[in-house]
């Protein structure tokens, strides 16, 4: 419960921080939620040329750019940090969250925001609530697929940017991942097969983040559900590990630096 | 949601008080041409000590052409003919190769313009014999033409790799490469210009996205215009986006040789309405610039 209080409260500090540049703050949500809207504009225009790929049409897609960007958005606004420590530990400037009484990952995960990423978030509900036009169950399931989505994209982020504990500058390596994941957890799963599919459902887990959700609310599946849950606690569980065995290997930069 | 990551802007306003040039630097805001080979020359060697990145984005290229190879090997596959929009197979991804590969070479110039603005580095430039715009435009060129030189050699490799060599003509090329260099000139507007708002915006970081999804989108980077539905198309082919992306892309597959001089002529007349608005700015902003000492 202190660790769910201490998050919440740098969530509202992240907040304050972000909303003493208030027209920044509004102006970035809004872009995101025009970039959202264009990519689902591109892909009306190719199903009004094209009805259906390999069976998915334009409302597949919808749900598909739904389930990802409302979990990319609660991740990236719940846990910022997660997608971009790589660089502090490169530049040895972890020192700060190992000196304080809390879990380190949580603290680093916490300790930051993506402000656009609330446009996501914003994006994704509208345009899942006014394509899909779901009942209320629907919306719940939609909701509950979105955060175990978030939280295999956390995980994710997490184990990406650690890879810095081990190569040093791996930041740019790490947004390449991260880009990998999005871009194919935004185009229909179908499209893929062979190896490239299982590297999408190990390596880039883009079958878990996006294509099972979407085919959860096309059709519920006990046992899809239950792989799903599995998956999420294996991955979060994995991620951690992953950040502890190179946290081990951490070294400092010896830097002196002021958080206000 | 998108596939970079932006940083929030730094918050501290570069305009401070009292003394300093009240004008832009001699010669409007690119100066006298004396310095910029020199810095073109320099911004080569520094990308060049970049090139682990550029492997990162050849990774991304593949990536991505890959995901479109898919999606457009499913999509013939439903049609009859084979053609779709008067492109064959190969000729699509060859197309998506052209433009992923312009869109991947632009640097991120507003951003780091908006970085300079508020961090008041900007103001260092007034010192130097060169303008700021200028300077810029160099470091641009330099980086976007190796960028692209470099991906647009991956992007042939995985499209003969994909599908196979498409025909392509000489004249065809030398059209294209004509139009890209235009192309970049008035990328370079846009950015600069967007880059420059930061003078008296909170935020371009907005703006700046919203620029590059209108280039991305209605300049025809993931669908040609002539997949876009009227009145759509014809709206899309005369904003200037579609001569940034669409226009070199298809001029390289061959186009009729009228369109090369049509393309050409309408990216000269964008730069020049470009040029005048980002002079306006330029000239408002540096009016506004003064530096202490120190």
């Amino acid at each position: 419960m202190s660790l769910l209080r201490f998050a919440l409260f740098y969530l509202r500090a992240n907040f304050q921080i972000a909303l003493e540049y208030r027209v920044s703050f509004w102006a970035q949500v809004f872009a995101m939620v025009v970039n959202d809207a264009m990519w689902i504009f591109f892909w009306g225009l190719f199903f009004q040329r094209f009805p259906t790929v390999q069976g998915y049409g334009f409302q597949d897609v919808v749900m598909l750019w739904s389930v990802t960007a409302l979990a990319f958005g609660l991740t990236a606004g719940l846990c910022g940090n997660a997608w971009r420590f790589g660089a502090q530990v490169a530049q040895g400037e972890l020192d700060f969250y190992l000196a304080l009484p809390k879990p380190v990952l949580l603290h680093v995960m916490v300790s930051g925001m993506t402000v656009s990423a609330w446009g996501d978030v914003l994006f994704a509900v509208g345009m899942f609530c006014a394509l899909v036009r779901p009942d209320p169950g629907h919306l719940a399931l939609f909701l509950l697929l979105a955060a175990t989505s978030a939280a295999i994209m956390t995980a994710y982020a997490v184990a990406v940017n650690s890879l810095a504990f081990w190569l040093g500058q791996a930041d740019g390596l790490a947004r390449e991942f991260v880009s990998a994941l999005l871009i194919f957890s935004t185009y229909p799963g179908v499209l893929f097969t062979g190896a490239v599919k299982v590297l999408l459902f190990t390596v880039i887990p883009a079958g878990f983040v996006a294509y099972i959700p979407v085919e959860l609310l096309r059709r519920w599946d006990w046992s899809l559900a239950s792989l799903l849950v599995a998956v999420t606690a294996a991955t979060a569980l994995g991620a951690r590990f992953v950040f502890n065995a190179g946290l081990r290997r951490y070294e400092s930069g010896n830097l002196l630096a002021m958080r206000a | 949601m998108s596939t970079t990551t932006r940083d929030r802007p730094p918050a501290v306003a570069p305009v401070g008080a009292a003394t300093a040039p009240r004008h832009p630097p001699a010669g409007g805001w690119l100066g006298g041409l004396g310095a910029y080979a020199a810095l073109f020359t320099t911004s080569v060697r520094n990308q060049l000590a970049y090139a682990g990145e550029w492997a990162l984005r050849g990774v991304f290229l593949a990536m991505i052409l890959y995901v479109f190879l898919q999606l457009w090997r499913a999509t013939y596959s439903g049609q009859p003919g084979g053609l779709i929009g008067g492109f064959t197979l190969p000729q699509m991804l060859w197309y998506l190769a052209i433009t992923e590969s312009i869109i991947l070479s632009r640097p991120g110039l507003n951003r780091l313009v908006d970085a300079e603005v508020r961090t008041g580095d900007i103001a260092y430039t007034l010192l130097r014999p060169y303008a700021y715009g200028g300077y810029r435009l160099m470091a641009y060129l330099a980086e976007r033409l190796l960028r692209f030189a470099t991906l647009m050699s991956i992007g042939v490799l995985l499209a003969t790799l994909y599908v196979g060599p498409v025909p392509l003509r000489a004249q065809d090329l030398a059209g294209a490469l004509a139009a890209l260099l235009l192309a970049c000139l008035l990328d370079f507007l846009g950015a600069f210009g967007i880059g420059m708002l930061a003078f008296w915006t909170e935020d371009t970081s907005s703006i700046g996205l919203l620029y590059d999804r209108a280039v991305m989108l209605l300049g025809g980077m993931l669908l040609p215009l002539e997949l876009f539905p009227e009145p759509l198309g014809a709206i899309a082919r005369a904003l200037p986006f579609s001569t940034l992306v669409y226009g070199p892309a298809r001029l390289a597959l061959g186009a009729a040789p009228e369109s090369v001089a049509l393309l050409l002529a309408r990216q000269a007349l964008f730069i020049v309405a470009g040029t005048a608005v980002v002079t306006l700015l330029y000239r408002r902003a540096f009016r506004g610039i003064a530096v202490n000492g120190g």
